[in-house]
């Protein structure tokens, strides 16, 4: 279940995150790769609820977090583990919601869609939801 | 060789110098106490030096159809919305919010290699003079309207 805003802000506190303010909250943790993950949160938001797909962005590639447990065992205090190993080009499934878009979108058919990579179909979904959010 | 001044030099002749490094794209080094060297270089030139760092936003729509997730890979910044504009609205804060902490605090940030692999895009997006350039850094030129019908 993803947390609210309020919850990685805790979480960011007690991991003794290094923080600073603009308009937003924003942490960030030295790692001993000479790496900094990091996040930032507008102000006012503690209470919202993070959707899904913003939350996976947060846990996975702006903390750095080995899983999304870490970041429950880290909000109680625990010692968290960050992802620093070497990043191994591992072939990348494509996740539910990029089949359904290839699918229902694009009339992709079950071929077409295993022959492209993760990459691919996400460049195919910027494309097409571009516009819409360039014209709103 | 570029043209290099020393500071008292540079305050006297800061015109032409100017002149220079503007009007005539030839930056000049400035240079004080022998040891710390600074560049007077046209904003156009630089813009165009950087125009190679491209950006891109990742658009992933919500599970009820009407939001949006909006992701920056190059910066690792996520901004999400209820709609279309709000997506966009957000995500240009918090593009705002990230350059005005990443120069800020750049003197912590300059010790690791993910922020120093950043600066140039910091930078491109730092140039951009209103909202419009910086929609246009991040997802492209808007694409042209098709026609809606033929003209007869």
């Amino acid at each position: 279940m993803p947390p609210r805003w309020g919850h990685v802000q805790q979480f960011c506190e007690i991991q003794g995150y290094k923080r600073s303010e603009t308009d937003h909250t924003h942490f960030s943790k030295p790692l001993p790769d000479r790496t900094t993950p990091g996040t930032m949160i507008s102000h006012g938001k503690d209470g919202q609820t993070i959707t899904p797909s913003t939350w996976q962005r947060v846990w996975k590639h702006q903390l750095r977090l080995l899983s999304e447990d870490e970041f429950w065992k880290g909000l109680e205090g625990e010692p968290v583990r960050y992802d620093v190993s070497p990043t191994l080009e591992v072939p990348q499934f494509l996740p539910d919601y990029l089949q359904l878009f290839l699918r229902d979108k694009l009339h992709y058919d079950g071929g077409q869609i295993a022959r492209l990579s993760r990459d691919e179909a996400q460049v195919l979904m910027d494309e097409y939801y571009r516009r819409e959010i360039l014209d709103a | 060789m570029i043209h290099e001044v020393n500071v008292t030099e540079a305050r006297k002749l800061i015109s032409l110098l100017f002149d220079e490094a503007v009007k005539g794209e030839r930056p000049v080094v400035i240079v004080r106490d022998g040891k710390e060297e600074g560049l007077l270089i046209a904003r156009e030139l630089v813009r165009r030096l950087v125009a190679s760092y491209q950006l891109h936003v990742n658009i992933t729509p919500h599970e009820d159809g009407k939001g949006f997730t909006l992701w920056v890979p190059e910066l690792k910044v996520v901004a999400d919305g209820a709609s279309a504009r709000k997506a966009r609205e957000n995500l240009l804060s918090a593009i705002r919010a990230y350059i005005r902490d990443y120069f800020e605090q750049f003197d912590y940030y300059r010790h690791f290699t993910d922020k120093l692999e950043q600066q140039p895009y910091v930078l491109r997006l730092s140039l951009a003079r209103d909202d419009g350039e910086l929609l246009e850094m991040l997802f492209g030129r808007k694409p042209a309207r098709e026609p809606s019908s033929a003209v007869a």
